[in-house]
């Protein structure tokens, strides 16, 4: 038991340490000496964190199934990496990863803090303190009460074991990712903070820069990890879905790609001051409150997705944490920070026409009403309770058709703003300059659906629904929106080319464009041209689904309870191309020991387009479950109706060659509602048990018990072969959503590093003079742009 | 030039009003079995535990049909047409998504919630 204490001893060490980081960061006004307690009690905090994840990692490692939460996620044989997957399976787990990533990098980050010192250790150590605070009670080393015995500790032999659809590798590194970036998010928040509080709005955004944008890629390889979770294990054929928990991850992240938009602003024009602040706060506001949305049961009515309710008073600590951190927030901008930002801000060139900060504004403002309407959408339930309506929620369609009316105009800034400089230009100017790319994009993205409409097989009238009745032929509005997505990319790509040859600072920002647009022409054409049948076939029946003539094959070698074990499919195109189609099937028992059968879906990735098949374990029970029947009982269920005349026996009664049968009238209802009728006469042999008899086309009855002194028998309907149900779906390009994903992570990372300012406070820094060279680095970019513009327009 | 802002700001919260009318008026409701019964809509969700022995597969067209207890005692049969969600072994409860068609509920999707040990549907902590 001792590891477990341990654990729990961490967790209360981490509140006395941070309540002692508190009081110094508070009291060193007053008392000077207290100020050397700040970083030594930061860092035995955090240390005391990571002490309980040990704890609980060796708890998992070492099968110590004596703890609820351990039972519940390990078994004694499950692979190494899923006991370790097992600790962030649930909730408490998943708070202390939150506790422990948070922690990282809020001590890698505290050594370059500078001036911003106290009141960055302030805000952490309220944040951790608060977040130890709910381990406390929500608390993952709660020992299972039966297993004292006479004073002595039990320890169960195994657990439960994780939930199959979770043993797969994206969930071994999924969560450490996103909870990585989360992390870093808190980061990004304290400096806000600290920087209104010391009243130093400048020199923060130099600090925290090279942080956002290790939070945006983490986050955003997360969010993508976390759908190729879906897409791979789930079977329902898609990435995203826009449930709260995604949409948790997501709005963060959007109001994090604003704040990256607003640093550049602030250093290139000195301005955005105030902005800036808002924009660092929200992303790690709006991820709190959205742990708070998925995790408080407000959405349990109305979700799967949430997570079962969290112990009260931990409940009690997250509100009561979210509520002062938004609060005082708010508070302290309106009483200092919009001051602050004022007298900070430079006054706006007058210029009329188009500038890049007034293209940058308008992004911003698109990606903040982007997170705001996914933020109401996931909110809408407890709106909606809130106003004391009935439950109602915001599907993936309604997202689509909402959302899409800020991603055009959101992709068309995307794909101007290379060719846009900080100095005015006029529309016309602006028009000229990205021309070209507009027609090759235009010309490209024809190409493209050329080649879309010789692999799809989408009907060419097909519609795509809209608000208010509207209608769009599904072809030319994905062709729309995929021409805005390779208008990003080829203008991003045309940027690249410029810059490779001058400057690499801001080259990382445009290979994130491209990977985004990539990633998002991916999404789009995948889910927008899908095609997506169903049906159900019998095992010994072809059938032809989408083109393809599909037949079964039975189940590769292994044993049934094997993870390895897969059902075999043939699909065979017009063309006699052939697919082996092995989606995932295996038996293992619950822990209520009834055997349960885990599917997963068979993906053929081709370069075009992914075949996609789900299929559902064998269907072999007519009946759920076996009836009982007295001679001459005539009973109906579930569309047969069986009439048991009497028992007939062969053999010597007592020997092993002894059979009884049931003598009985099947009546199946047909589809045409006609009732056909069959003789059947099902036995059970007393050395080998029942025996199947043939009960009319696709059917068999089987009696599974019988009693020899009232002569009733249990009887049970069978589909004799068994039923598959089977989803097919055709994606297109789907592999434009992994390229996508590599180069956006690549530009992010590039920048992250590209951009790495020195991090000790005592160098000197160069925030005027950098700014300096920034700007004229990015006018000399421009008048190159302009001459080589000129110079094309001259040649043609 | 002073204006600009404010057009701008109004043009956002105009923005922002018709998504919120959008969403008032097409978010899909969360019906009880009565409700389902004398709405016409298409996505209606209808939440409620699965009654475990009810649990057939049709012998006419192989739809999945489970019999489902909404929180106000009533009851309906569900037809569901397709694979069924991995964990559909596992559910206790369901929401159907469908709507009405005759006497039974026509679900189109179903989300399944799962005992509390695996805590909501198959979805890491995230």
């Amino acid at each position: 038991m001792l590891t477990g204490q341990a654990g729990s001893l961490f967790v209360f060490a981490g509140i006395f340490f941070f309540v002692l980081a508190i009081l110094s960061a508070v009291f060193q006004g007053r008392f000077p000496k207290l100020a050397k307690l700040g970083t030594p009690a930061l860092w035995l905090g955090s240390i005391s964190i990571f002490g309980a994840m040990a704890c609980l990692m060796t708890l998992f490692v070492k099968n110590q199934f004596q703890y609820e939460y351990v039972f519940a996620r390990a078994e004694i044989h499950t692979d190494l990496k899923y006991k370790i997957a097992g600790v962030w399976s649930g909730q408490q787990g998943s708070f202390l990863l939150w506790a422990c990533c948070s922690a990282i990098f809020g001590l890698l980050a505290l050594k370059g803090t500078g001036v911003y010192k106290r009141w960055y250790t302030l805000v952490f150590a309220i944040f951790l303190g608060s977040l130890c605070g709910i381990l406390a009670y929500e608390t993952p080393f709660h020992p299972i009460h039966e297993v004292m015995r006479d004073g002595k500790v039990f320890v169960p032999p195994t657990g439960q074991g994780m939930t199959p659809s979770l043993q797969n590798y994206w969930v071994v590194i999924h969560p450490p990712t996103i909870f990585l970036g989360f992390g870093a998010l808190a980061v990004i928040f304290a400096y806000a903070v600290a920087a209104m509080l010391t009243g130093n709005l400048k020199d923060w955004i130099g600090q925290v820069r090279s942080w956002s944008m290790v939070a945006l890629s983490l986050l955003g390889t997360g969010l993508i990890m976390g759908g190729l979770w879906a897409y791979e294990t789930l079977g329902w054929g898609g990435f995203w879905m826009w449930d709260p928990v995604e949409n948790t991850s997501f709005v963060p992240w959007i109001f994090l790609a604003a704040f990256v938009h607003g640093m550049i602003v602030q250093t290139n024009k000195g301005r955005w001051h105030g902005a800036n602040l808002w924009f660092a706060a929200i992303p790690f506001l709006s991820f709190c409150y959205g742990t708070f949305l998925t995790r408080s049961g407000f959405l349990t009515e109305v979700s799967v997705h949430s997570f079962a309710q969290m112990d009260k008073s931990a409940l009690n600590i997250l509100i009561a944490f979210m509520v002062f951190a938004i609060a005082s927030f708010t508070a302290l901008y309106f009483w200092k920070g919009r001051r602050l930002a004022k007298t900070a801000d430079l006054a706006a060139e007058d210029a009329a026409g188009i500038t890049r900060e007034k293209s940058y504004s308008y992004g911003a403002l698109l990606l903040c009403l982007f997170g705001v309407i996914i933020a109401i959408g996931m909110s809408w339930p407890l709106i909606l309770g809130l106003m004391g309506k009935k439950a109602a929620v915001v599907e993936e369609h309604l997202y689509h058709q909402v959302l899409v009316w800020f991603f055009i105009p959101l992709m068309l800034l995307m794909a101007v703003a290379p060719f846009i400089s900080w100095r005015a230009m006029s529309g016309r100017e602006l028009v000229g300059r990205f021309l070209n790319v507009f027609s090759v994009s235009a010309g490209l993205t024809g190409f493209g659906l050329l080649g879309l409409k010789y692999t799809t097989t989408l009907p060419a009238d097909s519609f795509v629904a809209f608000p208010l009745g509207f209608k769009a032929n599904t072809w030319v509005w994905i062709a729309f929106l995929l021409f805005l997505c390779v208008f990003v990319m080829i203008s991003s790509l045309w940027r690249i080319a410029e810059l490779v040859k001058r400057t690499k600072t801001s080259l990382g920002g445009f290979v994130s464009h491209f990977g985004l647009a990539m990633l998002l022409a991916g999404l789009v054409v995948s889910r927008g041209l899908e095609r997506h049948e169903k049906t159900t076939m019998r095992k010994d029946e072809t059938v032809s689904l989408m083109g393809y003539t599909i037949k079964n094959e039975g189940f590769t070698d292994n044993p049934m309870a094997s993870r390895e074990n897969k059902s075999k499919f043939s699909l065979v195109a017009a063309n006699g191309s052939k697919i082996d189609a092995r989606p995932g099937m295996y038996y293992y028992n619950d822990p209520s020991g009834e055997q349960k059968a885990m599917v997963w879906p068979h993906i053929q990735r081709n370069i075009t387009h992914d075949v996609y098949m789900a299929v559902s374990e064998p269907i072999i029970f007519a009946w759920k479950d076996p009836v009982w029947f007295k001679p001459g009982e005539k009973k109906t269920i579930n569309g047969a109706t069986v009439h048991y005349r009497k028992m007939t026996s062969s053999g010597e009664p007592g020997q092993p060659d002894a059979m009884f049968g049931a003598d009985l009238t099947v009546g199946i209802l047909e589809s045409d509602g006609r009732i056909t009728e069959h003789e059947s006469e099902p036995q059970f042999s007393v050395s080998q048990g029942p025996q199947l008899a043939p009960a009319g086309d696709g059917f068999a009855m089987v009696m599974t018990r019988m009693d020899v002194k009232d002569k009733s028998v249990e009887l049970q309907l069978l589909f004799n072969p068994e039923l598959y149900q089977i989803e097919l779906y055709h994606k297109p390009l789907v592999v434009l959503v992994w390229l996508g994903a590599g180069i956006l992570l690549l530009g992010g990372l590039m920048t992250a590093f590209a951009r790495r300012r020195p991090r000790n406070p005592d160098e000197p820094k160069l925030p005027a003079g950098d700014a300096e060279v920034l700007k004229s680095e990015s006018e000399a970019n421009e008048r190159e742009l302009a001459g080589s513009l000129q110079m094309k327009r001259a040649e043609s | 030039m002073k204006t600009g802002p404010i057009v701008t700001a109004i043009v956002a919260m105009l923005a922002l009003a018709a998504v919120v009318a959008a969403f008032m008026s097409n978010a899909s409701p969360y019906v009880t079995i009565a409700q389902a019964k004398s709405n016409s809509g298409t996505r209606l969700h209808l939440a409620g535990d699965i009654l475990k022995p009810t649990v057939n597969t049709d012998i006419v067209n192989h739809a999945l049909t489970f019999d489902v207890k909404d929180k106000n005692g009533d009851v309906i049969t569900v037809k569901h047409v397709g694979e069924p969600p991995t964990n559909m072994n596992e559910a206790t409860e369901v929401v159907a998504i469908g709507k009405m068609e005759g006497d039974y509920f026509l679900s189109e999707k179903l989300l399944v919630k799962c005992p509390s040990r695996y805590e909501g549907e198959a979805k890491p902590a995230s």
